[in-house]
Parts: C-alpha cells; structure tokens; sequence
C-alpha cells in the first residue's frame, strides 16, 4: 500500500481533473426566451428545432436587432424551417427560388449576415453551405 | 458554495452568467473582423472565376462590405456574352483527372473538343452543389449589396465597350481609383 499510495494520488487527481474537465466542455448552455427554456449551443444556435415558437423566434430577433417580425419574416422562416425538416441544404441561391422572397428583400429583411440571422431566429442550426 | 439540486434546475442558475460568457467568449477572441475584402480576378477560366465568386458572395452573406475587381482574362465574367460560356485548361494542368481518378495526360488536352467537354462537365459538378451560373451569381452578390467593377486598362487592351459589360458592374476603374475604394480599417485586397 505504501508503494502504491503516490500512483493512487496522482491516478485521483486525474480523475477529478478529467471530470472538471468534461464536465466545463459539455455544458449544454440553454437560454430563456419568452419564459421557455431551450438548449442552444455555444453560438447560440437551437440544438432542438422542436422547441422552437413564435414567441421565441420575436425574442432572438430583437437580440439580433430586428425589431418587429412582419409576415414576409415569418414567410421566410418557415421556409427556412422547412427544408430544414426536409433535410435539405440551405444555401442562399435555394432563398431566390423558395418563390417566397427574392435575395434582395432577403438581405433588407435580415440585415448584416442573413442566413445566419434567419436560421438563428428560425431555430434551425447554422448553414453549412458556402453558397 | 455549491448549488442544491433544485437550484440547478431553476432559471436563475441556468441562465446564470457563466452560461453566456461562455457564449460571448468567441465573440470576445475576434478582436480584428474583417470588415471589407477587395478581390481582384484576373484570369477568366472557371476555376479562377469561381473561387473570386465564392469567396466575394460569401463575404457578402457574413455581412462583409465586398468589392470584386475583374482584370485581364476575368474580365470574360462580366462580358456579357462570355460570362456563362467559361472554359477551364486542359492542357498544362497536372492537378486535372479522368473520371476514373488517372491522370489527364497533356496530350489528351490537344483532342478537339476535350476542353469544352471538361469544362460542361465541370459546370455539371458545379450545378449538383447548388453552385449558380456566373450571372445568376453576380445577381446574389449585387443583391446583397456587394460591388462589382471592371479594369479600364484591360477594357481599353481587350477593345470591349461599356454596353459589353454585365449590368451589375457598378463602374470602371483605374488602379488608383480600386486603391481608393479599398481602403478603411479592417480591409484586405485578395488576388485569386
């Protein structure tokens, strides 16, 4: 036992280290919108779509700077949300022929970076597309 | 001290400013965004064109101010009559393969006809990713604000006239005048 004890230590150390360690990696950050609790993940995209509401959707959109959500918005959310369902790719050629809206109202309606505005506030992760 | 379990669970410790640090801390390590990027395009096979089109539309859909300056050979992508009709080389490109995954040798480059047959298949890969013809292009980055400009020494050298131009091309400029447009803080000029 004497010959054991310092690997015993360091061995617990490493454990507890490790342990603090993953535990401070897998937060699983969550916000609340609109009295509901959600997970988000470190940028604050939804991890789960189906926790998504149009009250929280209003919510996002005024901590990204937009202040009221017009029906063209929501028009265009849905849309998003839906090929997201779908499985599909979003890309922001796949916007101009949604028949929804074209680009340029797309880029008056999300100022700044709209793909990535429109998805945070649809709940859907972010694009992985470079189109 | 630790938090009981039931305060784990409560609002107050969810969204407890640990949480949110965590998410400006990315936002706090970007200490010099890019803010305007200058790509200069000067040369008009697909793959030289492209890679400024890609780059400058998706500087426009992080927000990026974007200016494109299409030079010598690029010129070909706002040319109204050329812009969807690009080639790419066939021949002294050792990185070009067979379907197969063989090497293209140069030779096989010199076939008439391999060079347009390469290049619809190259538009056909293209087009499977949801990568938009070069006009449909240019439409997505002026919509988004982006701006499009053309090199008036090249102009004069190639003999093309203003009507030849694409409609989204915002002007024509000197190397002083692209200068000018580039500068700010937070700005870089990429050659492609």
């Amino acid at each position: 036992m004497d010959l054991l004890w310092p690997y015993y230590r360091i061995s617990r150390i490493k454990i507890k280290t490790d342990r603090i360690l993953t535990m401070n990696y897998k937060i699983m950050a969550q916000k609340n919108y609109a009295g509901i609790t959600v997970d988000v993940n470190e940028e604050g995209y939804f991890t789960d779509p189906s926790q998504w509401t149009k009250e929280i959707a209003v919510e996002i959109a005024k901590e990204e700077g937009i202040e009221t959500l017009t029906d063209q918005h929501f028009a265009i959310i849905e849309f998003l949300r839906n090929r997201h369902m779908n499985g599909e790719a979003l890309s922001i050629r796949s916007i101009n022929h949604s028949g929804v809206i074209d680009v340029k109202t797309f880029y008056q309606l999300f100022p700044g970076a709209p793909l990535k505005k429109a998805t945070k506030i649809a709940g859907i992760p972010k694009p992985a597309s470079c189109v | 001290m630790h938090p009981s379990r039931k305060q784990l669970k409560s609002p107050e410790y969810l969204n407890r400013p640990v949480v949110y640090n965590l998410l400006q801390k990315d936002k706090m390590e970007q200490k010099n965004p890019i803010k305007k990027v200058n790509i200069i395009c000067a040369k008009g096979a697909i793959e030289d064109v492209y890679a400024t089109l890609v780059m400058g539309n998706g500087a426009v859909m992080e927000g990026i101010e974007t200016n494109i300056f299409f030079t010598f050979f690029g010129l070909d992508a706002i040319i109204k009559k050329r812009m969807d009709k690009l080639h790419t080389g066939v021949v002294g490109n050792p990185a070009l393969r067979l379907p197969g995954g063989l090497r293209m040798p140069t030779l096989l480059g010199v076939i008439p006809g391999m060079e347009a047959f390469t290049s619809w298949m190259m538009k056909k890969q293209m087009a499977q990713l949801d990568i938009p013809p070069v006009s449909e292009f240019l439409d997505l980055i002026t919509a988004g604000g982006g701006k499009i400009y053309a090199c008036k020494l090249a102009m004069d050298m190639f003999k093309f006239k203003e009507d030849d131009l694409s409609e989204h091309v915002s002007g024509i400029l000197t190397v002083g005048e692209f200068y000018e447009h580039a500068g700010g803080e937070g700005s870089q000029i990429i050659f492609t």
